[in-house]
């Protein structure tokens, strides 16, 4: 099992909400739920800059597409993989 | 310090599992240049050795150096080759004794517990060379699908998959991805393990093989490699 991170980069994130927006799994809650918190997004804008939700306990987590780490225009994610023995 | 001892090593362009016995060494070499991430191995381990890392990243971002497509656990892993066997695109060998054990020569395939497979070498547009020895069909749920992050079409390594033309009209509802080339299709399985909201289904109708095979063995592999990410979705 692996457990996917994303890192934000708080020096160079402008909070620009294209990370929140690009995410596929974002999407897939807020057209469920239609809306967005702290339980069932992956990444979520707080205070003008991007953070990154873990969850243990839930399902739904990072699943490792690095869309936002492409569509992010300040190249400020990264993704880094734990591995879970 | 434990016994026997283990080592996995990654770098740029492999990641290397090693297990040294007693008398013998044993070892797991997978070339990250010819892996698409397509799972099947991942699928197929009857140890569940081998878990799906970040397929979509691994191939939008290849110069990442940690990043691995498919993750090995060498203290599971038995060396049974059922993955070198079952890998479409031969990105995977095995060592023994710091010598290639040869397709033919590999236990499961000397001893027929594995049938022989037929597969079909095909060259596909990216230049890698496919075994392809099953059949599938790809469907696409649209309202499932977060258009614009398009990871299937990005690790398809045939291009049966595409990113669709936006619509002429404003009206017109648009289509994120769409199966541009079905005879294309290896039936590898890589757009359903990138998916990550499993709106892609890849279901896997048959499998060509022939010769003797074991009971015990065969008929459960199939079985698993036909289970992809969304059968698995669906029961929880």
């Amino acid at each position: 099992m692996q457990i996917y991170k994303l890192k934000v980069n708080r020096n160079t994130c402008t909070g620009c909400n294209a990370c929140v927006v690009s995410c596929p799994i974002n999407f897939n809650q807020l057209r469920k739920q239609s809306f967005l918190n702290e339980d069932n997004a992956v990444i979520l804008v707080k205070n003008g800059i991007a953070t990154p939700i873990y969850k243990e306990e839930r399902d739904i987590n990072c699943d490792g597409c690095g869309v936002c780490v492409k569509m992010c225009p300040q190249v400020a994610i990264r993704i880094e993989c734990i591995e879970e023995v | 310090m434990s016994f026997p001892k283990i080592s996995r090593n990654i770098t740029k362009d492999t990641e290397h599992v090693k297990v040294q016995f007693l008398t013998e060494s044993l070892e797991l070499i997978l070339d990250k240049n010819k892996c698409v991430g397509c799972g099947t191995c991942a699928r197929i381990c009857p140890k569940e050795a081998i878990s799906r890392g970040p397929v979509g990243y691994s191939r939008r971002f290849p110069a990442t150096e940690d990043v691995i497509p498919e993750v090995y656990n060498p203290r599971k892993c038995v060396f049974c080759g059922s993955c070198v066997v079952m890998c479409p695109f031969s990105a995977l060998t095995l060592k023994k004794d710091g010598e290639v054990i040869n397709l033919e020569d590999i236990p499961i395939v000397a001893k027929k517990v594995v049938p022989k497979i037929e597969f079909e070498a095909r060259k596909l547009k990216t230049g890698r060379i496919a075994k392809q020895y099953a059949k599938a069909k790809v469907n696409i749920i649209d309202e499932e699908c977060a258009k614009g992050c398009g990871s299937c079409a990005e690790v398809c390594p045939s291009g049966t998959i595409e990113i669709a033309k936006r619509p002429e009209h404003g009206w017109e509802i648009s289509k994120n991805v769409e199966v541009v080339d079905p005879d294309a299709c290896v039936a590898c399985g890589a757009c359903d393990n990138a998916c990550p909201t499993g709106a892609l289904q890849l279901e896997i109708t048959e499998v060509k093989t022939s010769g003797e095979f074991s009971e015990l063995f065969w008929p459960p592999l199939v079985e698993r490699l036909k289970t992809l990410r969304w059968n698995k979705r669906k029961e929880a």
